[in-house]
């Protein structure tokens, strides 16, 4: 009874989020953030709390061509994770 | 509310409950007159369409399914192609769920006449919007 989290559409959206992601780990995603380095593209390895990690992989449009890459899922204008969709075009 | 003679007040409760009008919320979301569909109440509606319970909070997005949107993001701007630009995207709305609006076809404007179109469809966060303009005209019946 004590402590029952109150979910409000912020948490809500977060969580859908965070789910959608976690449901998705191994597969490609492609990512728009403000910050630095901007495009980010490769598989998800894991989320962590509210982390994204994901194994960066060689693209055309990223300015960062290999690494982890933990990102904070806040900070997501776009995504795009190639489950059953079209393929993301990965020419370097 | 009185249950077993102890009134409970909205300092005990975790959730304060309002209310206010006859037609509360539930009542809203149980009532089978929307524009969705008729027959089906609008939680069934939005179900068959999305695939899950929409929330009230984002059944405003529900309603722009299938039309062509503009919209733009909370960022000042963001970096693309090696370019800073305005976050003005544009495209058609396929999906809405809880916590993402999908486009596709999308289209990113680089500058006043360039567009850049993905190759891929694109799920925006809602929490990231900052405001989107339909292209049809706002007073339909």
């Amino acid at each position: 009874m004590k402590n029952k989290p109150i979910l409000t559409s912020g948490t809500v959206r977060h969580k859908v989020i965070i789910d959608t992601l976690k449901r998705s780990t191994g597969q490609k995603v492609f990512l728009l953030i403000q910050p630095y380095p901007f495009v980010v593209f490769g598989s998800i390895v894991a989320v962590k709390h509210d982390f994204l990690l994901i194994d960066i992989q060689a693209n055309r449009l990223s300015e960062v061509q290999k690494g982890t890459i933990h990102v904070k899922i806040e900070d997501i204008e776009a995504f795009y994770i190639e489950a059953a969709g079209p393929k993301i075009p990965t020419e370097t | 509310m009185e249950c077993g003679g102890k009134v409970r007040t909205n300092n005990e409760s975790l959730v304060f409950k309002p209310t206010a009008g006859k037609s509360n919320m539930q009542e809203l979301f149980w009532s089978n007159v929307s524009k969705v569909g008729q027959g089906k109440n609008m939680f069934q509606q939005y179900k068959i369409r999305a695939g899950e319970a929409i929330l009230a909070n984002n059944t405003m997005f529900q309603h722009i399914v299938g039309k062509e949107i503009q919209l733009t993001l909370r960022a000042n701007e963001i970096t693309f192609l090696n370019k800073q630009i305005r976050p003005l995207f544009s495209g058609k709305v396929v999906q809405v769920t809880n916590g993402y609006i999908t486009l596709d076809p999308v289209a990113v404007s680089l500058s006043e006449l360039n567009q850049y179109t993905f190759q891929t469809p694109l799920h925006f966060p809602i929490d990231r919007i900052s405001n989107f303009i339909t292209e049809e005209h706002g007073n339909e019946k």
